[in-house]
């Protein structure tokens, strides 16, 4: 097969068809990487991973600091634990999020008083400005363009509330997680619908609803209160949504399908998934990103064992089309750059068609 | 057991904070000795929530509002069972480790463990190892419990293991760990006793544990495991 440009590539793989190889997708990068391989420079380190998808953002603020590292690639050390990829690593954020040394710790968001407080305006040219899509176009012709962004309603309205308090509010108001659902899904369709205007060629939704081996909340519970609010956003877009989640999100794959989801992105092994089983059942279905293990593999130098991860995921998912290959949930920061390298570099040895 | 007890649990598992007050409240007037009420009343309610979550037939936000209903019941309980008389299934001394701020699955395993008759003293979040050890060292747990949830902080286990066994205190203690990044060949590589999966089945798992090392059921430590020296 001829070679084809990295949009294309990806174009293919979206429409379930077979391209000239596997493409190479990141959802997240830790300064780490930016640093070690892009010298703090974001698009350089996507360059020397030859990713065939570049990402941009939808900018939010943590009392005025960016929320996304990758603007923030000097994050002094003793600021940070680990687990800053999206904070502002102090403070609360414009969604009532609590954020100490880059770690979630809770939330702010309690009443219907606070909904105008930590729903933020949408200000879209000041999160995604025109000019900065419009200078990555012009730059990077042959590649393709996503919004990733970490702000898909569900997960959000858990994280605005604190955990605790949302599973509680689920039995105490209902009707008051059901509207902050519904806030967070109109906002989500703004900032994406302003990415799809400036040209991506997909959008994916960052919604943490599972962890290892469960979901948050029963498949019942998630089919009324997101659901609908997914099916929404599939319909408010003209380009692919995608939909990341950390943890075990098999049992809620039927409800995804039924809503409209174009494909699923991460797809933890160590928390139960099992990619095989989710191409025989859905891989006609959804597209799948990710599955290269961020919590054994990736985190250690043993590249025999990388290169072994790799070949497991094209066995299992590159046949006719449909996979792009990523870790099984970011780069984060206890990845080693030696792990990651081997990871896209041999994807890009093995991975024809 | 009596129905009020059995009015009692059912409260607990529905989560039903007014009914579970109101029974508790029946059981005292009935004259029920409040170690009873705790054990066959609450734990015996929490204890049917958490068989439930660990078969996952229901999830987190039931368990959540099942152990806000017991909590709720033990706030007028416990004036009745500082007198004593109660007896625990065994003590857990839990924290997440150094480094680490994340509390939510830590916090779960607390709520199932404490449901399950357990007496839980949490530490909190970003533990340091000597911490741990001075908690071992205090309240003589049958079970240390460490919980991470980043990759990165997972040197803070073994490191609170060998801190425990330089002051003098692993023997007399089983040690558990769990998180998202913590798998069993891990908790074996670093020494740990035990390892669950997740929450759900952390409970069982430390009743074979104890079990097994003829621990628990308040009896209390065994002297000679906590001979070692002051942090």
């Amino acid at each position: 097969m001829a070679e084809m440009t990295s949009r294309e590539r990806v174009l293919a793989a979206l429409a379930h068809q077979e391209p000239d190889r596997v493409p190479l997708f990141c959802f997240s990068m830790d300064p780490k990487f930016i640093n070690a391989l892009g010298e703090g420079n974001f698009l350089k380190a996507c360059e020397c991973l030859q990713l065939d998808c570049l990402a941009i953002r939808a900018q939010s603020w943590c009392q005025g600091v960016p929320n996304l590292a990758v603007l923030i690639a000097d994050i002094p050390e003793e600021e940070q634990t680990g687990g800053g990829i999206f904070a502002g690593w102090n403070g609360v954020d414009e969604f009532g999020r609590v954020w100490r040394r880059g770690s979630y710790v809770g939330g702010r968001l309690r009443s219907r008083e606070d909904l105008d407080k930590y729903i933020p305006p949408l200000k879209l040219e000041e999160r995604t400005p025109t000019g900065s899509v419009e200078t990555l176009r012009k730059r990077y012709p042959d590649k393709a363009l996503v919004l990733n962004s970490h702000t898909g309603p569900f997960g959000l309205t858990m994280e605005s509330m604190g955990f605790e308090h949302f599973f509680y509010t689920l039995y105490d108001d209902r009707e008051l997680v059901k509207e902050v659902i519904a806030r967070r899904t109109e906002w989500f369709i703004g900032i994406a619908r302003h990415a799809q205007d400036l040209g991506v060629d997909f959008v994916v939704m960052g919604d943490d609803v599972a962890y290892k081996g469960r979901t948050f909340v029963s498949p019942e519970d998630f089919e009324e209160l997101a659901i609908p609010h997914y099916r929404r956003i599939v319909e408010a877009l003209d380009v692919p949504l995608i939909w990341h989640s950390d943890g075990f999100i098999e049992p809620l794959l039927d409800l995804a399908v039924e809503a409209g989801i174009h494909g699923i992105h991460a797809m933890e092994p160590t928390a139960g998934n099992d990619m095989g089983r989710i191409k025989e059942r859905y891989g006609h279905r959804l597209v799948l990103l990710g599955n290269v293990d961020s919590v054994e593999v990736l985190t250690r130098s043993d590249l025999d064992r990388v290169r072994a991860d790799v070949d497991r995921c094209i066995r299992q998912a590159k046949r006719g089309g449909g996979y792009m290959l990523d870790s099984s949930n970011s780069l984060h920061a206890q990845c080693t750059v030696e792990a990651v390298c081997e990871m896209y570099s041999y994807a890009l040895e093995v991975g024809f068609y | 057991m009596g129905d009020e007890l059995i009015r009692l649990a059912g409260a607990v598992q529905r989560g039903d904070v007014p009914g579970v007050q109101e029974w508790v409240r029946r059981c005292l007037e009935s004259g029920f000795n409040p170690g009873d009420i705790l054990q066959d009343g609450l734990v015996t309610g929490m204890s049917v929530v958490g068989r439930r979550f660990k078969n996952d037939e229901i999830f987190l936000p039931e368990v959540m509002i099942a152990a806000r209903a017991m909590n709720r019941g033990l706030e007028i309980l416990d004036p009745y069972l500082r007198g004593g008389g109660v007896q625990y299934q065994g003590k857990m001394v839990l924290g997440t480790v150094r480094g680490d701020l994340h509390d939510v699955g830590k916090n779960i395993v607390s709520i199932l463990f404490r449901g399950a008759g357990f007496e839980v003293i949490d530490l909190g979040i970003d533990v340091s190892e000597e911490r741990f050890v001075e908690a071992v060292r205090d309240h003589r747990p049958e079970i240390l419990g460490l919980s991470a949830l980043l990759t990165m902080t997972l040197g803070a286990m073994p490191s609170t293991i060998q801190t425990l066994e330089r002051a003098g205190y692993r023997d007399g203690v089983i040690v558990m760990v769990g998180g998202a990044p913590v798998t069993e060949g891990f908790a074996r590589e670093i020494g740990a006793d035990g390892y669950a999966p997740d929450a759900g089945s952390a409970v069982e798992k430390a009743k074979e544990l104890i079990g097994r090392m003829g621990k628990g059921k308040g009896e209390g430590r065994r002297e000679g495991g906590y001979g070692g020296d002051d942090l």
